[in-house]
């Protein structure tokens, strides 16, 4: 027996391993310039949710003399009807909108995910009825059911995540039980289970982590639908109230003035949200096409 | 496939009883309370008590449930606490604002998409194909109703082309009575062609707004399931096979179509709700502002009756979304019958 003998099965351990997320991201940088620009927004929102509130030029909650006053030098982005600089409560919303987004769906993404992971692993009249519940569900005006919710519970950010996590749950959750529906088929789930290991260590430690990409993808767009929905909630006094600096509810206060030309009170805050949650959707997108396309 | 349909069908009723149930169940368990909403927070145990009384709070849990059950048989869903009139009535006339706004919109962007995400899957990379691959990104995600007050600002305030947001009519003119409560056929119907045209200048705005937000995620799913049509293999062997150029596109057409009937679905039954935006910024009395007004003021019947009438709204469309799908998709009604 010579060591050549073995060389042939050797060749057959060369498998290509799949480049890592951080050189695909970096690949997605440099081809798509809408990606890049996607990615600034996010990480300037990130940052505003942190540091914005310290960065105000203008106490953010103090009502002055100054009111309705066009944009100047003094008020880049003018003063709203309480006297209210708009230019640092612009700056200091995404601590309330990007912080109840990035909760909630954080929230939706764990619960949905694990539900996802044990209707789909774990088939069976149970996972039947969560799917009928889901179905109907969904098949409801949602942003109504949020208003009601919210609206009866009390408007807090609080309960404005809780609803908003509820709502995305679904989404979530169908993303998960598909891949899982899929991956418990495969050789390496049956590899797990011919060595001994338990259903549920399976379950969580081999299936759960590969299933996860799809709905990593999905948390940037769902984020920026959580942001639409908080202004949304806000906007109609069914959310975050006044004066804590959101946009929404900042765009209402200038909802009545704009028609008569007052145009600054609306139009900042409302490019603030357009610009975010563009941002947050090229990012999505472009994390689930290089998903897609490299699986 | 009438397997399928009736199995849908057997879901349907189902489906609508619990969440007419689970919406009753949400409002009598929330911490809310409408006696104070009517009597004030100092109201006598006296006044309290009647008011109970009044609007049927005073009985149990199981009574009240099976009266409004009894009531939905009929479709009555009892008075308002606030207004005291027939919500049913009341629901009749805030429907049809609503249909008609979302109605509109959705045909409009429907219209649009449709083909311009067809032609764009034709012409990838082309200047047109970046441009409105970008716009349809970004109309997708979009705040509806502060666009709403910018087309405002800019339509109304700058340009006097539209009316001022204030409703359906100028507030001088009066909406005919019935028989439809929509003003667009309506006021064909009495020949009142001058609020016909008013009726159309007001809702004008609103549904511009809905539909160039709409028109992004549905020209986005257009384009992405005509470039996965067209680069099939399917398609590839029809055409080797010597189909005509005319079968082939009918083939296109039909297998591009499923996708777009599922997010136009999707987004309808959210727009349903999500109208109460648009709603607010045209001062249109919708059945979103309805809901919202009525929830502000713990209105439990009139909070029933839109819950139902969303949910069968909502539960219709997703009906209708999986006979269509199993009718374009031969595969769909394969893989299930």
């Amino acid at each position: 027996m010579s060591a050549t003998d073995t060389q042939p099965e050797l060749e057959f351990e060369e498998v290509l391993r799949p480049a890592g997320f951080g050189a695909r991201v970096k690949e997605l940088l440099r081809t798509s310039w809408l990606f890049r620009i996607g990615l600034v927004i996010v990480v300037i929102a990130v940052i505003l949710a942190i540091i914005g509130p310290y960065i105000a030029r203008f106490p953010l909650e103090t009502a002055t003399l100054d009111t309705n006053e066009g944009p100047s030098s003094k008020h880049w982005f003018g003063t709203d009807s309480n006297g209210f600089d708009i230019f640092s409560r612009v700056l200091a919303a995404p601590r309330i909108d990007v912080s109840i987004a990035l909760a909630a769906t954080a929230i939706s993404l764990a619960i949905g995910s694990l539900l996802g992971l044990l209707t789909g692993y774990f088939r069976g009249w149970a996972g039947e009825s969560v799917m009928r519940v889901v179905d109907t569900i969904q098949a409801f005006p949602l942003f109504v059911l949020a208003i009601i919710v919210v609206v009866m519970t009390g408007r807090s950010i609080q309960n404005v995540i809780i609803v908003i996590a509820l709502l995305n749950i679904p989404i979530f959750l169908r993303m998960m039980r598909s891949q899982v529906l899929s991956l418990r088929e495969r050789t390496f789930v049956e590899a797990a289970r011919s060595s001994g290991s338990r259903e549920l260590n399976i379950a969580f430690g081999h299936v759960l982590p590969n299933g996860l990409s799809p709905g990593l993808a999905q948390a940037p767009i769902t984020m920026g639908f959580a942001i639409l929905v908080t202004a949304g909630l806000s906007f109609i006094g069914a959310g975050v109230q006044p004066p804590t600096p959101e946009w929404g509810a900042m765009i209402a206060s200038g909802a009545d003035t704009i028609v008569i030309g007052e145009w600054w009170t609306s139009v900042f805050p409302g490019i603030a949200i357009s610009l975010t949650v563009f941002g947050f959707a090229v990012v999505g997108e472009g994390l689930r096409a290089m998903y897609l396309r490299q699986g | 496939m009438s397997g399928f349909v009736l199995r849908r069908l057997l879901l349907f009723l189902p489906q609508l009883l619990a969440i007419a149930i689970v919406g009753f169940a949400l409002l009598r368990l929330l911490p809310v309370d409408p006696v104070s909403r009517i009597v004030g927070s100092f109201g006598t145990d006296e006044a309290r008590q009647s008011a109970k009384e009044t609007i049927g709070l005073d009985r149990s849990f199981g009574e009240q449930l099976g009266s409004f059950l009894e009531g939905l048989l009929t479709l009555d869903f009892g008075e308002s606490f606030v207004s005291g009139d027939s919500v049913r009535a009341e629901l009749g006339d805030r429907i049809p604002v609503t249909l008609q706004l979302i109605g509109i919109g959705f045909v409009l962007a429907l219209v649009i998409a449709i083909p311009l995400g067809r032609y764009i899957a034709s012409k990838v990379g082309g200047r047109i194909e970046k441009v409105t691959t970008v716009y349809a990104l970004f109309a997708g995600a979009q705040p509806d109703f502060w666009w709403g007050l910018i087309f405002l600002f800019v339509f109304f305030f700058k340009l006097g082309w539209f009316p001022a947001p204030l409703g359906q009519l100028d507030p001088t003119q009066i909406a005919p009575d019935g028989p439809t409560r929509f003003i667009f056929i309506d006021t064909l119907v009495h020949g009142q062609f001058d609020l016909f045209v008013s009726a159309l200048k007001h809702y004008a705005l609103p549904i511009i707004t809905l539909t160039f937000v709409l028109t992004g995620p549905i020209l986005k799913i257009m384009r992405q399931s005509a470039l996965d049509v067209i680069s099939s293999d399917y398609l590839l062997y029809a055409k080797a096979s010597g189909f005509t150029p005319k079968r082939v596109r009918r083939m296109t057409a039909r297998n591009s179509f499923a996708p777009v009937v599922t997010i136009t679905g999707v987004l309808l039954v959210f727009a349903l709700g999500g109208a109460v935006l648009i709603e607010t910024v045209f001062a249109l009395p919708g059945l979103g502002r309805y809901a919202l007004s009525r929830t502000l003021d713990t209105d439990f019947p009139a909070i029933q009756g839109a819950i139902v009438f969303m949910a069968a709204f909502g539960l219709t469309v997703y009906l209708v979304m999986d006979i269509l799908y199993a009718l374009l998709d031969p595969r769909v009604r394969h893989s299930r019958d």
